[in-house]
């Protein structure tokens, strides 16, 4: 048995019905004539697909089309395992910014001593606790993607904030590798485990009974990967969200008016991928004077910000981005606001490159400009 | 870039000083030769890299 027709086993592409929703819906093959998932999935079944075909690393894993597919089959997880087979024999996408991404995670294999968490002055947070903030790769997009303002430390030092506004003063190590997302998707299964499992090192080690994300890709790859492949964690993945519309609902945070018009921009692995979908919006209704549009394609429709895993970025991912911009400001609103420090990257990134006008804000950085002083401990 | 990349050296622990930068033209051997020299002992001096994978 080839290892296609294994994976066609495992995924149960079997049961396609050749109706082609996946490749209607798909993003990518509406940029990219030759893309095509309806058409990878058949070669795969008469055994004439290859792990070598370049066209798997364009997909962007974002599930627009397995959400659709009436077989159900899991179009982003056959192309994981597809790559995974492609990469042990050699075969590998085109990693965008030179590989600088992947070479820096990488390095966090080995045994370094990282400085990660020089941003973190005047915050509250703890070397030992209940609570472990994971604060994913933003200290290295900070730098990396300075040059587009992409604001990442901003973003960190938002959730940091809002958690000690709940009271909560977190764990944040400078010892926090890569949650390995990357790595899984393209791929790099063996990269993914050695991450992985220095992470689950670090955060037993650290006493921690929950561990809080703000990053949709860590939170998923903790919530569904970590267990997959290292069975029981011994602490609780938990998205920020979850916490925030709690102590909200409580009363006990207050956030202060400032007029708005946003549309929300549902990140894959958030929605899609993690189920997440309402929280965030209630988060945003629940602002003061701030007015939700939804954009024709959100929740279970959000289109994807056009690159995942730093990999094939390109003309198309450009002509994604564009039209994902446009269809923002067509709502009427004026900024988009975003909940995953990669979507925001991509599409600061592209407002740069056409000089457009929308704001791309992060969800965080607005409800810590907003959190009435004297809410949480002095 | 070459300010960016020490900027990541100095997050991922590696000594920024194991990055040098030297623009040197085909005309200056000598200067080559001595930037050469000046850094290889410079790298020795600090010792084997971090990022060696321990076991």
């Amino acid at each position: 048995m080839t290892a296609i027709a294994q994976l066609i086993d495992a995924t149960k592409t079997y049961y396609c019905l050749d109706c082609g929703v996946c490749t209607g819906s798909c993003p990518v093959a509406r940029v990219f004539s030759d893309f095509s998932p309806r058409q990878i999935i058949e070669r795969s079944l008469y055994g004439l697909e290859e792990p070598s075909d370049g066209t798997i690393w364009s997909c962007l894993t974002c599930a627009q089309c397995s959400v659709r597919c009436p077989a159900n089959i899991d179009f982003p997880e056959f192309v994981r395992l597809m790559r995974d087979e492609a990469h042990q024999m050699g075969f590998e996408g085109v990693p965008a910014h030179n590989g600088m991404l992947q070479t820096i995670t990488s390095i966090q294999t080995g045994n370094v001593r990282q400085n990660r968490t020089s941003w973190l002055e005047g915050l509250k947070t703890a070397e030992k606790g209940e609570t472990f903030y994971f604060v994913g790769c933003r200290p290295y997009f900070d730098v990396v993607f300075r040059d587009i303002n992409a604001g990442s430390i901003k973003g960190a030092r938002s959730v940091v904030g809002i958690l000690n506004a709940m009271g909560e003063i977190p764990v944040v190590s400078n010892n926090e590798r890569c949650c390995g997302h990357d790595a899984l998707w393209n791929g790099d299964e063996e990269k993914f485990k050695m991450l992985a499992g220095k992470n689950l090192d670090l955060i037993r080690s650290s006493g921690a009974k929950r561990v809080v994300f703000s990053c949709p890709e860590g939170y998923l790859t903790f919530k569904k990967y970590y267990p997959k492949y290292f069975g029981d964690l011994g602490f609780e993945p938990v998205h920020i969200l979850e916490l925030l519309n709690e102590k909200i609902a409580q009363g006990s945070i207050h956030l202060a008016e400032s007029r708005a018009i946003v549309t929300y921009h549902d990140p894959c692995r958030l929605g899609r991928l993690a189920g997440i979908y309402d929280e965030p919006r209630s988060l945003i209704k629940a602002m003061p004077g701030v007015e939700l549009t939804e954009m024709p394609r959100s929740r279970e429709n959000g289109i994807c910000c056009g690159t995942t895993g730093w990999m094939n970025c390109s003309s198309c991912s450009k002509a994604i981005q564009l039209e994902r911009l446009k269809e923002a400001a067509d709502t009427g609103a004026d900024t988009l606001v975003t909940a995953c420090p990669k979507c925001q990257i991509h599409f600061r990134c592209a407002k740069s490159a056409f000089g457009l006008e929308i704001e791309i804000v992060d969800l965080y950085d607005m409800i810590a400009d907003r959190i009435k002083s004297g809410t949480g401990p002095a | 870039m070459f300010a960016m990349t020490r900027e990541l050296a100095a997050i991922l622990g590696i000594d920024p000083s194991r990055l040098r930068l030297e623009w040197i033209s085909s005309a200056e051997g000598t200067r080559f030769a001595q930037v050469a020299t000046e850094f290889t002992e410079r790298v020795k001096a600090i010792g084997p890299s971090p990022i060696r994978k321990a076991a």
